[in-house]
């Protein structure tokens, strides 16, 4: 279930992206994507009743653990979801000092 | 010395990037430096595998060097050499990006891990939207930002979706698990990944920044771009391909899209009046045409086709965005007549865009017989679909040169560096001597045959 909220949220973004023509809507909608696909990747690696993939001194085997990949692999891309957001607002700006506009339908008509 | 050097090629990168922040002229010897140190780490490390940390290879960073992967870094660092050189002292506070250009493009072709295939392509990416906005045009920048990230994005899904199947991201073991696995569980993937990397390959839907950015592109971004960019790209692009077994509707969906591709580009180039738009259109079809030989698995003749593409945009790109500097336009009718002052750059720029062509007696006309003649052995509406893109080119191409040779044209001169000229230069002579001295391509078949086999299984 939470992986089709996932995959819905990844959709949103994405028609976001190809329906807004609003700059800094257009970045909200390329987090809302990537929010989206953060959250698929981190339910790959759930288990039901698992724990935190952490060693202790308990040595159980019938102990069952996350997958732990994924949520490392989940931390890199938020990195540069992070970094990506920071280029485009800062594209955003220079877009708005040249064309005083955020608005591309605006903008596309005085290029 | 061992394969575990070929870490420096990523490290060293990085390291001079940090270290390039303490002045601009230290910064220019630090880039060439890196370039330089990367050209013979490529040429003397010995082919293997390095596992990072010393994991068990599924599960750790593994990097892998085999002779395809030192030829991708022999021709990106070898274009990144001749950009930075010819470049780099008109351009401030860029070095660092073009450093972290050179890690991320390294890593894309060393590693042998998807997901750490996904943060060098972010990397680069990264690097080449900032290199895009020296072009001044921050739209274009903007929306080669937002294309570029959806791509990643796709990539980053059909990955994960992947590691879901198999329970692994290493690019060997996958190979081989799926080359096991039900075809039909494994076309969602890998068309993610195709349209993740499609948007960097300049393939058809995924090209639209492509105008914006090499259209009104500089000394600079241009040859980055279509250049360095593409032949990296174009190296991953045939990685992946090996990575799954294309047949079937996924194949046909496939050469639909590269063919599609490859004969839009030639019509755009071939209804363009701007001389940058010609040379951006007819990247995308070389781009695209690499991929489908690729797909094809005519993994030889695409590699060879990339990197001729690659050297000649290099070189025109160099040549047509120092003339638009000057002139202040881009319109082929404003350059008509420019080689009647420019001979040696006119007849040096004529023999690319002959071998770009496929002429003979250039390195093109080998490289374009070849796969023609292997299209030919298996898909006669493929071949048919080639000629027609060929004969658009050709054309494209002609009225482009005669325009440029026209004695009717000004008499503007053109100021332009020595380097410029050296280079051109030996890209000319290169594009003439490949083509009569054939015997490299039979050794280079030799040598790329096996390592393309044993990428494909594994």
């Amino acid at each position: 279930m939470i992986q089709i909220t996932a995959l819905i949220l990844f959709m949103i973004g994405l028609v976001g992206l190809f329906t807004e023509r609003h700059v800094i809507k257009m970045i909200v909608s390329l987090n809302i994507l990537e929010i989206g696909l953060n959250i698929f990747i981190i339910t790959i690696g759930y288990k039901a009743s698992g724990i935190a993939p952490i060693v202790s001194s308990v040595n159980d085997n019938a102990l069952v653990y996350v997958d732990p990949l994924p949520q490392a692999l989940v931390l890199t891309s938020i990195v540069i979801g992070v970094g990506t957001t920071a280029l485009a607002l800062a594209f955003a700006k220079m877009i708005y000092a040249k064309h005083h506009t955020f608005d591309l339908t605006e903008l596309e008509g005085k290029l | 010395m061992t394969v575990s050097y070929s870490v420096l090629l990523i490290v060293l990168p990085l390291l001079f990037a940090f270290i390039s922040l303490l002045g601009k002229k230290v910064a220019t010897w630090l880039l060439v430096g890196a370039v330089v140190i990367n050209i013979v780490l490529a040429l003397i490390i010995p082919n293997g595998q390095f596992v990072i940390g010393d994991y068990s290879s599924i599960m750790g960073i593994s990097l892998v060097l085999n002779d395809v992967v030192r030829l991708g870094l022999l021709l990106v660092n070898g274009l990144l050499l001749v950009v930075s050189l010819v470049t780099i002292n008109r351009f401030e506070k860029i070095h660092l990006v073009l450093l972290l250009a050179t890690a991320s493009l390294n890593g894309m072709l060393l590693t042998d891990d998807l997901f750490n295939l996904f943060v060098f392509l972010e990397i680069a990416s990264i690097a080449g939207y900032l290199i895009s906005s020296l072009n001044k045009k921050p739209y274009s920048s903007f929306q080669y930002l937002v294309l570029g990230t959806v791509g990643g994005s796709f990539f980053l899904l059909g990955t994960i979706i992947l590691y879901s199947m198999f329970g692994t991201l290493n690019m060997t073991q996958l190979a081989l698990d799926i080359s096991s696995a039900n075809p039909n569980n494994l076309i969602l993937p890998m068309m993610f990944i195709f349209i993740g990397i499609g948007v960097e390959a300049k393939f058809l839907g995924l090209n639209t920044w492509v105008k914006g950015v090499l259209g009104h592109s500089n000394v600079l971004t241009g040859p980055m771009i279509a250049g360095v960019y593409a032949a990296a790209i174009g190296f991953v692009f045939g990685k992946l391909t090996g990575l799954f077994v294309i047949e079937g509707s996924v194949l046909n969906i496939l050469m639909i899209w590269l063919i599609a591709s490859v004969l839009l580009g030639d019509i755009m180039a071939f209804t363009s009046s701007k001389a940058k738009e010609v040379l951006l259109y007819s990247s995308i079809a070389g781009a695209s045409l690499a991929a489908l030989l690729f797909v094809l698995d005519f993994d030889t003749w695409a590699i060879n086709l990339l990197i001729m593409n690659t050297v000649g945009k290099t070189g025109l790109f160099l040549i047509i965005n120092r003339m638009s500097e000057d002139l202040e336009d881009d319109e082929l009718s404003s350059y008509q007549g420019i080689f009647k002052n420019h001979i040696y750059l006119g007849l040096m720029f004529t023999l690319t865009v002959l071998s770009l062509m496929g002429l003979p007696l250039f390195v093109g006309f080998v490289i374009k017989m070849n796969y023609l003649t292997l299209v030919a052995s298996q898909n006669m509406f493929v071949l048919a679909f080639l000629v027609l893109a060929s004969l658009i080119e050709g054309i494209y191409f002609t009225k482009m040169l005669v325009k440029l040779w026209d004695k009717k044209g000004h008499s503007k001169t053109i100021q332009f560096n020595q380097l410029t000229k050296i280079v051109i230069g030996i890209i000319g002579a290169l594009m003439l001597v490949f083509g009569i001295i054939q015997e490299p391509f039979v050794d280079h078949d030799e040598v790329l045959t096996p390592s393309m086999e044993v990428e494909n299984n594994g």
